[in-house]
C-alpha cells in the first residue's frame, strides 16, 4: 500500500538505456505532477515506447533513476501493480479466452474492479463477451485492453499508442472516456500517441521526446501561449544564417525567414529585428506545428 | 504463493497457449506406433524417444517462453518481456507466473515419453537377442542379464520348426536356434527411466535457455544444436555398435550402455528419485529467479 503521496507520479532522472549499442534514451528526465493528462509525444524511434516500458518496470534502465506513485518499478510488488494500468503498444491477449471469462479472471486480481464501467464499455463498444480474442478483430482487441487498464481503477494509467488501431468512433468514445475518468476520481493518464489532435484534446501537459532526450515539458496551455513562429521579412541587412536564443527552428522562405522559438516577451525580438533591419510578425501554432518544429530542431 | 492464483494463471496460461497441446499430441501417437514395433531394440527405441522427447522440450519451451516461434528466434530488442508483457503488467505475482508456466511446459514435455510409458503397460517385456557374432562366451552375455534384471529367463527358438522332416534335415546340417533373454518388465522400467530423464533435461534446458538470455546467439542456436546432437549421440552410438568389429566386443564387461544403465536404475530407484526431484528443483530454482528478473537482462 502507498506509504507516501509524492508530487508526481512518475520521476525519471538521467535514465539512458541502449538496445544492441543503440541508445534509445539518453539521460533522460521527466516530471509527471499527479492528476494531470500528460501527452507523450515522439517521432517514431524516439524513445516513446522504451520511456513507457521503463515506467512500467517491463525494462530495466541501464543508467538513472525512475520513481513511479513513489515506488522504483522493478520493485513493484503485487498491490503496486494494482495501482498501475497499462496498455502496451501491441499488447497481446489471451486469443485462446473468451472476452467474458478474461474479465472474470482479472478481475479478482484487483480490489478496486469496476464490474459497472467493464459492463457499459463493452456495450459502448459493441464486444460480444462469448467470442474468443483471437476472433476478434485488431481493433476490438485493443478496446478490450483498454477496458482491462481501465476497470483496474488504477491511480496511474500508462497508455501506448491507445488508439492507434481504433476507428473514429471507437476513439472518440475512448477519449470521452479518459476525460471522464480524470473528472471522476483524478487518476493521472501518461498518454503516448501520435495523433496530435487526440492529445491536443484531452490532455493538459506535454512532453515532446527525440533523440531519446526529453526537449519540452509543460502544461499545454503554457507550451500554446509561449512557442511562436515569428516570422521576420523586409530585410536590410541579410543576416545570412539565423540563430536566437531560444529558437527550435529557423527556416529560410526566399526573403523571409521563419523562426520557432519560445517567446516569453514580444518585447525580446526588438534587438534582432533592429540589428537586421527587419520586420517581424509572430504567428500562432498548433500543437501540431509545434511537435514538427521542436521534433526537427 | 496464492493457491487460487495459481489456478488461475495455470487457465490464462492454458488460454494464452489454447494450440500448444497439439505437437505434443501428435508426438505422443508417433511414440506409440515405434513402441509398437516390435522389432526395434532398446537402443533405437531409446534413441527414437529420445529424438520425440527432445522435440518436445524445445517445442514446449519455444511456445511456452519464447512465443511459438520454437525457440529459435530471440527476443526482439524493444519488445524484450514481449509475449510476458501482459501478465508482467498486471496485478499476478512474477513467481505465480513461472511455476503456473512452468507445469505447462513440463506436462506438455512429458507427453510423448508419459504415452511411453502408458504404452508400455501392455507390452512390458523386453526381449534381447543374443548376437551369434559375438566373440565372448554367450553364458556371460546372459549371466549379465540373469544377475542385473530380476526375473530374466533365456528363451530360445527354433528358427525352423515347421520343417516337414526335422529330423532329416537336422542330419545334413546343424540346426539354427536362435537365443534370447527376457527381460520382464523392462519395457516399463526403460519408459520410466526416459521419463526422468526427459525431466531432468527439461529443466536443464531451461536453465539453459533463462541463463543465456543475454547472449542472443546461444538463444538461437543451443535449440538447434541440442535437437542434433541429443539424437544424434544416440543413433551413433547405435550405428557403431552395428558394425561387426563393435559386436565382436559385446561381452559381459562391453554390454550395450542403455542396457547396462537400466540395470543400474533397477537397483538404485530411490537415489535416481531424490538426484533427480535435487536437480529439478535446484534447476527450477534459479529459471524462477532468472523468469521473474528477466527485463534486467535483455
Amino acid at each position: 500500500m502507498p506509504t507516501s503521496f509524492p508530487e508526481f507520479a512518475i520521476e525519471a532522472d538521467g535514465v539512458s538505456r541502449s538496445f544492441d549499442g543503440t541508445a534509445a534514451l539518453s539521460n533522460f528526465t521527466l516530471r509527471v505532477p499527479r492528476g494531470t493528462i500528460y501527452g507523450f509525444l515522439g517521432r517514431n524511434g524516439a524513445g516513446k515506447t522504451t520511456a513507457l516500458k521503463i515506467i512500467a518496470g517491463l525494462v530495466k534502465p541501464d543508467r538513472g533513476t525512475v520513481r513511479v506513485l513513489g515506488t522504483d518499478p522493478f520493485e513493484f510488488t503485487t498491490e503496486d501493480r494494482q495501482r498501475v494500468g497499462y496498455l502496451s503498444e501491441k499488447q497481446i491477449l489471451p486469443v485462446g479466452m473468451k472476452v467474458g471469462r478474461l474479465f472474470a479472471f482479472c478481475a479478482p486480481f484487483y480490489p478496486a474492479w469496476d464490474h459497472a464501467l467493464v459492463d457499459r464499455l463493452v456495450a459502448s463498444f459493441r464486444i460480444d463477451r462469448c467470442k474468443r480474442i483471437g476472433a476478434l478483430s485488431q481493433g476490438a482487441q485493443r478496446q478490450i485492453a483498454f477496458i482491462l487498464a481501465l476497470a483496474q481503477r488504477p491511480e496511474l494509467l500508462l497508455l501506448d499508442e491507445p488508439a492507434s488501431t481504433l476507428d473514429v468512433v471507437a476513439r472518440r468514445e475512448f477519449l470521452d472516456e479518459i476525460l471522464g475518468l480524470l473528472r471522476q476520481d483524478g487518476p493521472t493518464v501518461f498518454l503516448s500517441s501520435h495523433i496530435l489532435s487526440d492529445i491536443e484534446r484531452v490532455a493538459d501537459h506535454i512532453g515532446i521526446v527525440a533523440d531519446g532526450t526529453l526537449k519540452i515539458s509543460e502544461p499545454l496551455d503554457r507550451l500554446k501561449d509561449t512557442v511562436k513562429r515569428v516570422r521576420f521579412y523586409d530585410f536590410n541587412r541579410d543576416p545570412g544564417s539565423f540563430a536566437m536564443p531560444g529558437a527550435f527552428r529557423a527556416q529560410r522562405s526566399g526573403r523571409e525567414w521563419l523562426v520557432t522559438l519560445r517567446l516569453e516577451d514580444p518585447a525580446q525580438l526588438d534587438a534582432p529585428a533592429r540589428s537586421w533591419g527587419a520586420r517581424h510578425e509572430i504567428q500562432d501554432l498548433n500543437l501540431e506545428d509545434i511537435f514538427v518544429d521542436i521534433s526537427r530542431q | 504463493m496464492k493457491t487460487n492464483h495459481f489456478w488461475a494463471l495455470l487457465k490464462l496460461e492454458a488460454g494464452f497457449y489454447a494450440r500448444f497441446l497439439f505437437f505434443p499430441a501428435i508426438f505422443a501417437a508417433e511414440v506409440v506406433i515405434f513402441s509398437s514395433m516390435t522389432s526395434l531394440d532398446g537402443t533405437v527405441l531409446a534413441a527414437m524417444l529420445g529424438l520425440f522427447g527432445a522435440i518436445a522440450i524445445f517445442w514446449s519451451y519455444g511456445f511456452l517462453f519464447q512465443d511459438g516461434r520454437m525457440g529459435y528466434r530471440c527476443a526482439e530488442r524493444r519488445n524484450a518481456t514481449r509475449t510476458l508483457e501482459f501478465p508482467f503488467s498486471r496485478a499476478f505475482d512474477r513467481r505465480t507466473i513461472f511455476w503456473a508456466r512452468s507445469l505447462w511446459f513440463f506436462a506438455s514435455a512429458a507427453i510423448p515419453l508419459v504415452t511411453f510409458v502408458v504404452a508400455s503397460l501392455w507390452h512390458p517385456d523386453r526381449s534381447i537377442r543374443i548376437s551369434q557374432a559375438a566373440d565372448s562366451p554367450i553364458a556371460a552375455v546372459q549371466a549379465f542379464y540373469f544377475t542385473h534384471f530380476p526375473g530374466a529367463s533365456l528363451q530360445t527358438t527354433d528358427v525352423a520348426p515347421s520343417l516337414p522332416n526335422p529330423s532329416a534335415i537336422a542330419r545334413q546340417r546343424p540346426r539354427i536356434f536362435r537365443s534370447s533373454i527376457v527381460l520382464p518388465h523392462a519395457q516399463t522400467e526403460l519408459a520410466l527411466t526416459i521419463l526422468w530423464a526427459g525431466m531432468i533435461a527439461a529443466a536443464l534446458y531451461q536453465v539453459l535457455m533463462l541463463g543465456t538470455l543475454r547472449f542472443k546467439w546461444c538463444q538461437r542456436l543451443l535449440p538447434i544444436i541440442l535437437a542434433i546432437v541429443v539424437p544424434g549421440a544416440v543413433f551413433a552410438f547405435r550405428i557403431i555398435q552395428m558394425f561387426p568389429q563393435a559386436q565382436r566386443h559385446l561381452n559381459a564387461d562391453r554390454l550395450p550402455a542403455l542396457d547396462q544403465a537400466q540395470a543400474w536404475v533397477i537397483h538404485n530407484p530411490l537415489l535416481l528419485l531424490l538426484l533427480g526431484a535435487t536437480i529439478i528443483w535446484l534447476a527450477l530454482r534459479f529459471s524462477c529467479r532468472r523468469f521473474i528478473r528477466q527485463e534486467a537482462l535483455m
